[in-house]
C-alpha cells in the first residue's frame, strides 16, 4: 500500500531545476534508500516529502488523497536531520514531549512514558533530564530518532543523519535505525554510508541530475548495477593503489 | 556633608524616587512589549508594516530622549494632542525604549537558525507553536544581557524627565540646590536613590543570565 507519493512533480530553484517531472511511492513498510552524487538533489527531493520544500508543479499525495494541510502531513511524517537540532533550551524527555503535547494534545504523564520507554530501548533513559549540550553527537542523534517517534509517524525520513559523526557514533545510530526497520517502519533514508544503504534497504533508487537513474533491489544494484551511470558512481566508491613501490 | 539636612530631604527624594523608578519600570514594560511586536513584524518580513518599523527604530534611537520629550509635550499640544507630564514621560521614554528593545529582541530573534525552525515544523508545529515553544524561549535567552543594558539605559534616562516639570530625583536636587544651596548633601542623595533603584535592576540581570545561560544553554 502506498501512503506517500510524489506525482509529476518539479522543483526549482530560480532558474535551476532540481527535478523534473518526477515520480516516487513510498510503500508501507518499506525501506527506501536515496542515493547519488552530491547535489544530485537527494536531500532536497527529501524535503519535499514533509513540504520543507515547496514544489513548483505537481503532487503529493498521502494515502492516495491530496494532503490536507501541511502541518498534518508532518505530523505523520517525522524527519530527522544530519544536525540532530535537538531544542537547546529543552532537557531530552521535553524535547520529546513537546510536540505530542502542544500538537497532539497528549497529556504530559501518556507523553513522558512513552518517551521514557522510548530512551530506555535506544539505551538513554539515564539521560532523560541531561540538557542537549551535555550528549555526545551519537546519543543526540538517537534522541533525535526517537523525538520523532514519539510524534506515531507513518513514515520516517532520514537526511544524512550520520554525516557529522565520529565513526564509532556512526554504528550506534544506525544500529538504532536496523532495529526499526526489523520492526517494520516506513522509512526513507539518504545516505553516504553504502555498506549500511546496502543492509538496510528493501529498494534502492539512484538519482542523478533530478532523475531517477536506476531503481531496483539493493543486492541487484549493488553487485549488478544496470546503468552506466550507476557503475560509475559505485566504482568511485572502491579504492586501489595504482602502484605500489 | 550635614546628617540632619540628609534626614530633612529623605522624604522629598524618597517621593522623588517613586516617580523616576515607576515611571521607569512601566516604561521598561511598554518597552518591551513595544519591542516584541515590532521585532516580530521585522522577523517576518511584514511587507508594509516592516518599513514603518524600521523608520521607527531609527528615529527613536538616533534622537535624543529630550527632544522627544520636548516634541510630544510642546509640539503635539499644536495638533491639538495635549498630554499630562507623566503621560508625556511614560510615552516619551517607551518610544525610547522601544526602538532599543526592538533591536535588541530581533537580533536574537535572527540568532536562532533556520534549522531549528525546520526542525520544529518537521515535528508538526506550525508557525505560532514555532515561535512560542522553539524560537521565542531561545531568542530572550540570546538577547538577555541587551535587554538588561536597556532597562539600565532607560532608568538612567528617567533623569532627563524633569524637562518636562516632573517632579522626579534630578528636579527635586536641582530644586533644592535653588533653594538652599546644600548642594554636597543633594546631589549626595540623588546619587544614592539612582543606585538603590539601579543595582536590584543589575543583580536581577546577573542571576537571570547565570541561570538562563551557564544552566541550560550550550549548542
Amino acid at each position: 500500500m502506498t501512503i506517500l507519493s510524489l506525482e509529476h512533480v518539479t522543483k526549482k530553484y530560480g532558474d535551476f531545476t532540481v527535478f523534473n517531472d518526477l515520480d516516487l511511492k513510498i510503500n508501507e513498510g518499506e525501506v527506501t534508500l536515496i542515493i547519488g552524487p552530491s547535489g544530485s538533489g537527494k536531500s532536497t527531493l527529501l524535503r519535499c516529502l514533509n513540504r520543507l520544500e515547496d514544489i513548483d508543479e505537481g503532487e503529493i499525495t498521502f494515502h492516495d488523497a491530496p494532503i490536507k494541510s501541511e502541518t498534518h502531513l508532518r505530523e505523520n511524517v517525522g524527519m530527522v536531520f544530519q544536525s540532530y537540532e535537538l531544542f537547546p533550551h529543552l532537557n531530552v524527555l521535553d524535547n520529546m514531549t513537546l510536540s505530542p503535547r502542544i500538537v497532539q494534545k497528549r497529556s504530559r504523564k501518556e507523553a513522558e512514558q512513552e518517551a521514557l520507554s522510548l530512551l530506555e530501548r535506544v539505551g538513554l533513559k539515564d539521560k532523560a533530564k541531561s540538557f542537549p549540550h551535555e550528549l555526545s553527537g551519537g546519543q543526540r542523534q538517537r534522541v533525535a530518532i526517537v523525538r520523532s517517534l514519539c510524534m506515531h509517524p507513518e513514515v520516517l525520513l532520514f537526511d544524512e543523519v550520520t554525516a557529522s559523526l565520529d565513526p564509532e557514533m556512526v554504528k550506534e545510530v544506525l544500529d538504532v535505525i536496523l532495529d526499526l526497520a526489523d520492526e517494520g517502519k516506513t522509512m526513507v533514508i539518504v545516505t553516504h554510508e553504502m555498506a549500511f544503504a546496502r543492509a538496510v534497504a528493501d529498494r534502492i533508487i539512484f538519482i542523478d541530475g533530478g532523475r531517477v537513474v536506476e531503481e531496483g533491489h539493493p543486492e541487484d544494484f549493488f553487485t549488478h548495477p544496470k546503468t552506466e551511470r550507476a557503475q560509475q558512481f559505485l566504482q568511485n566508491l572502491t579504492y586501489k593503489r595504482r602502484k605500489r613501490l | 556633608m550635614r546628617v540632619d539636612v540628609i534626614l530633612e530631604y529623605l522624604p522629598l527624594y524618597l517621593k522623588a524616587a517613586l516617580l523616576s523608578a515607576g515611571i521607569g519600570l512601566s516604561s521598561i514594560v511598554l518597552a518591551i512589549l513595544i519591542g516584541m511586536i515590532a521585532s516580530m513584524i521585522l522577523y517576518y518580513r511584514i511587507p508594509f508594516l516592516k518599513r514603518i518599523i524600521s523608520f521607527y527604530v531609527e528615529v527613536s534611537r538616533n534622537t535624543p530622549l529630550m527632544i522627544q520629550l520636548f516634541f510630544i509635550y510642546y509640539g503635539l499640544p499644536k495638533i491639538g494632542i495635549a498630554t499630562s507630564p507623566l503621560v508625556c514621560g511614560i510615552v516619551g521614554l517607551s518610544f525610547l525604549g522601544g526602538g532599543y528593545m526592538c533591536e535588541s529582541i530581533r537580533g536574537g530573534l535572527e540568532s536562532i537558525s533556520e534549522s531549528q525552525v525546520e526542525s520544529a515544523m518537521a515535528l508538526g508545529m506550525n508557525k505560532k507553536q514555532t515561535m512560542r515553544y522553539v524560537i521565542l524561549p531561545q531568542a530572550l535567552r540570546a538577547s538577555l544581557s541587551g535587554l538588561v543594558a536597556n532597562m539600565i539605559f532607560m532608568l538612567k534616562e528617567t533623569s532627563v524627565l524633569s524637562a518636562v516639570s516632573l517632579m522626579d530625583l534630578m528636579f527635586t536636587a536641582k530644586d533644592l540646590i535653588g533653594l538652599y544651596y546644600k548642594t554636597t548633601e543633594a546631589l549626595f542623595l540623588l546619587v544614592v536613590f539612582y543606585l538603590l533603584i539601579l543595582t536590584p535592576v543589575i543583580l536581577l540581570g546577573h542571576l537571570a543570565e547565570r541561570r538562563l545561560t551557564y544552566g541550560k544553554m550550550g549548542v
